[in-house]
């Protein structure tokens, strides 16, 4: 049997670690919120560390590791670039959490444990390739979230989104057993990479267990199709993203994403590299699903008056590109798809933040569109920052979020996909609009009405905003210091 | 007579879990769900796998749902107004959704059904080593149920196990997060 590597489950034991050691501190340190704060971002920073160490000693395109038999965990480049991304991801949104709490008047130091715990839970979701894992990563990362959607228990939307959250999330939860249960069925196998080579037998045989086979994979496919918000199975977000407190809402659009497409990447190519006949049958699937999200989601976010919402609408938007990614070949598609992701980490977290500040003085959310009216007049800084989130978000040239959006239009394209490329263009441009319209109102409207309390940067939030809009730029104009990289990982990524 | 067996149970259990979602009372839904739960303990048993039965029984049936029972006893629900339609979340859905949503799930249901019938179970290919267990020690010789489930969950599934404990204990954070009132 081989010695078994502490180092595999390094990225996910560092925040588990952390996590639960920062609970049981939590009462004695309960009034020291501060110090708390302190502790989980140390945290945060080594969930950061350890994936970042071990992908530099691994290089790009390093071996993969598992435990002892056929791997619960296993280690590879993509993997330990996802679990950089949720530490980074969830490194920025601490640091917006005080400030918010603070103005919402809720003194929820539990926040901090949970985040970490959130963590955990994505590092599971993305380093596995047993079915049985995805399932316990998804509820680790979830649960987490359910609860802090509804931590500003003060703001009645606040335990709305955690409500709905939960109910739906169970619900998805349950079509991801069921799918598992199916999947079991037609192939008796739970590893995924046993599953792709079964599924080519069963598929060959046809009949009945090719039957159940699609089934159990559909009922999986709506289990990410809800965690990632894909139209039509994205009811919850909206409410959700306006509900929860501001700073999660940032943590749970980014990392919830992230961390469903590193397991569709597994599952999808995993199961089709195996079987061509059963990549003929999923890829329409996707497709349709990509064209009702990108579509759905950039036409509903055009009549949003509040910026939260329509950042939630957009965050669906997103969806259906990075689902379109998933459907050009695993070389190229994995990588558009995590250059996506990481543009999509700074761009969001970022336009969250700006958002974030906006408070009434009660500490319920001051989004509304009207409340940006004349921003530049009074703080010039934060409307350049927000302005640059709005165009990358909106796809302008020279931001991050043009390279990305970019790459996969050109792919899509390429690869025979003429007709969803054209659907994406024009999603993109109605898109636009809504981006446009906010920038429009920081800088050419007359500032009416008291800016909100909120509104007076504090070093933490600050520093979010900068890193944030100063990554945005660099990924638009130096895109190929990531894309290469990612290159790599995805070129060593064909065949489970 | 193991298939006039299996009716049975699956019927008893498929007449739990309407009745969970049917009853207007919640004692009623809860001791609905202890038939259905009873019911699919005697699935196991079917099976051959005892010990996940017993554990079915003592865990959810003895468990879980003494303490669903305490909670809606102790939670005074009329009082609250939760009693009748009154609690329900949102507006009702129109009739005409109601029929859509079951008759999809009937569909659904009649139609994996019909296909999980056609093969039957016993027939996978490389049924891996938690099916031999299932199937009461079918694949490990001299090992009993138990022994299979516990060499099983300390040797390959030791992490998953793990994380199983993670889980609940972030559940019931999570929960006691929630539901605690500051003082």
């Amino acid at each position: 049997m081989p010695e078994f590597e502490i180092q595999v489950v390094l990225p996910t034991l560092v925040p588990a670690a952390y996590g639960l050691l920062l609970l049981l501190f939590t009462p004695a340190l309960r009034d020291d919120r501060r110090w708390l704060w302190a502790v989980s971002l140390g945290g945060m920073a080594l969930a950061a560390f350890f994936p970042a160490w071990l992908l530099f000693r691994a290089g790009a395109t390093g071996e993969t590791a598992g435990l002892p038999g056929r791997p619960m965990v296993v280690m590879d480049p993509l993997s330990l670039w996802l679990d950089l991304l949720f530490a980074i991801a969830g490194f920025l949104a601490l640091l917006l959490v005080p400030a918010y709490l603070d103005r919402a008047r809720a003194h929820r130091p539990e926040i901090y444990p949970l985040m970490l715990l959130a963590v955990a839970g994505m590092t599971i979701l993305v380093a596995t390739t047993n079915l049985v894992m995805i399932f316990l990563g998804l509820e680790v990362l979830s649960i987490p979230l359910y609860v802090m959607s509804g931590l500003t228990r003060e703001r009645e939307a606040s335990i709305e989104a955690a409500f709905k959250y939960f109910l739906l999330g169970a619900v998805a939860a349950a079509f991801l057993v069921y799918g598992i249960a199916l999947v079991y069925a037609a192939t008796g196998h739970l590893d995924l990479g046993d599953v792709a080579t079964a599924a080519g037998a069963v598929l060959e045989t046809g009949g009945a267990r090719a039957g159940l086979l699609a089934a159990g994979l559909a009922m999986i496919l709506v289990a990410f199709a809800f965690k990632v918000g894909a139209v039509p199975f994205h009811f919850w977000a909206p409410d959700v993203y306006q509900g929860a407190p501001t700073p999660v809402t940032a943590f749970m659009a980014v990392g919830t994403k992230a961390a469903a497409f590193g397991v569709l990447l597994r599952l999808l190519p995993g199961t089709a590299g195996a079987a061509e006949a059963l990549a003929r049958r999923w890829l329409p699937v996707v497709a349709a699903l990509a064209v009702a999200t990108m579509v759905g989601g950039n036409l509903v976010a055009l009549v949003q008056v509040r910026v939260k919402r329509m950042l939630a609408w957009s965050s669906i938007a997103h969806a259906g590109y990075l689902l379109l990614a998933l459907l050009a070949p695993l070389a190229i598609g994995a990588r558009n798809l995590l250059f996506y992701l990481v543009v999509y980490t700074f761009m969001t977290i970022g336009a969250f933040a700006v958002v974030s500040l906006f408070q009434e003085e009660e500490g319920d959310d001051a989004d509304q569109l009207d409340r940006f009216a004349g921003l530049w007049k009074r703080r010039p800084l934060l409307a350049i920052a927000m302005g640059i989130f709005m165009l990358s978000l909106a796809g302008i040239p020279p931001m991050g979020g043009f390279t990305g959006k970019y790459v996969i239009f050109v792919t899509a394209l390429r690869t025979g996909h003429p007709v969803l490329a054209a659907v994406m263009g024009l999603a993109a441009v109605v898109g636009a609009a809504y981006y446009l319209r906010v920038i429009t109102t920081m800088f050419l409207r007359e500032p009416s009405g008291e800016l909100p309390a909120g509104v007076s940067v504090s070093l933490a939030p600050g520093l979010v905003l900068a890193v944030s809009a100063v990554l945005t730029i660099v990924l638009g104009l130096a895109p190929g210091l990531v894309l290469g990289p990612l290159g790599e990982i995805a070129s060593g990524m064909i065949g489970p | 007579m193991e298939l006039l067996v299996f009716s049975i149970l699956a019927g008893l259990a498929l007449a739990g879990a309407i009745g969970v979602i049917l009853a207007r009372n919640p004692v009623y839904s809860a001791l609905g769900l202890l038939l259905g739960l009873s019911a699919v303990a005697g699935l196991f048993v079917v099976l051959w796998a005892e010990f996940i039965a017993v554990v079915q029984l003592m865990v959810y049936a003895g468990g879980v749902l003494v303490l669903f029972l305490f909670v809606i006893m102790l939670v005074d629900l009329e009082q609250r107004g939760l009693d009748t339609d009154a609690g329900r979340i949102g507006p009702q859905p129109s009739p005409g959704w109601r029929v859509a949503a079951a008759m999809l799930g009937i569909l659904f249901t009649v139609f994996v059904g019909a296909l999980l019938l056609q093969e039957p179970a016993r027939e996978v290919p490389g049924a891996g080593a938690l099916d031999a267990v299932l199937r009461g020690g079918g694949g490990g010789g001299a090992l009993g149920n138990l022994e299979h489930v516990g060499q099983l969950l300390y040797t390959s599934y030791l992490v998953p196990f793990e994380l199983a404990s993670v889980l609940l204990l972030v559940a019931m954070i999570g929960a006691v997060v929630l539901a605690h009132r500051e003082r």
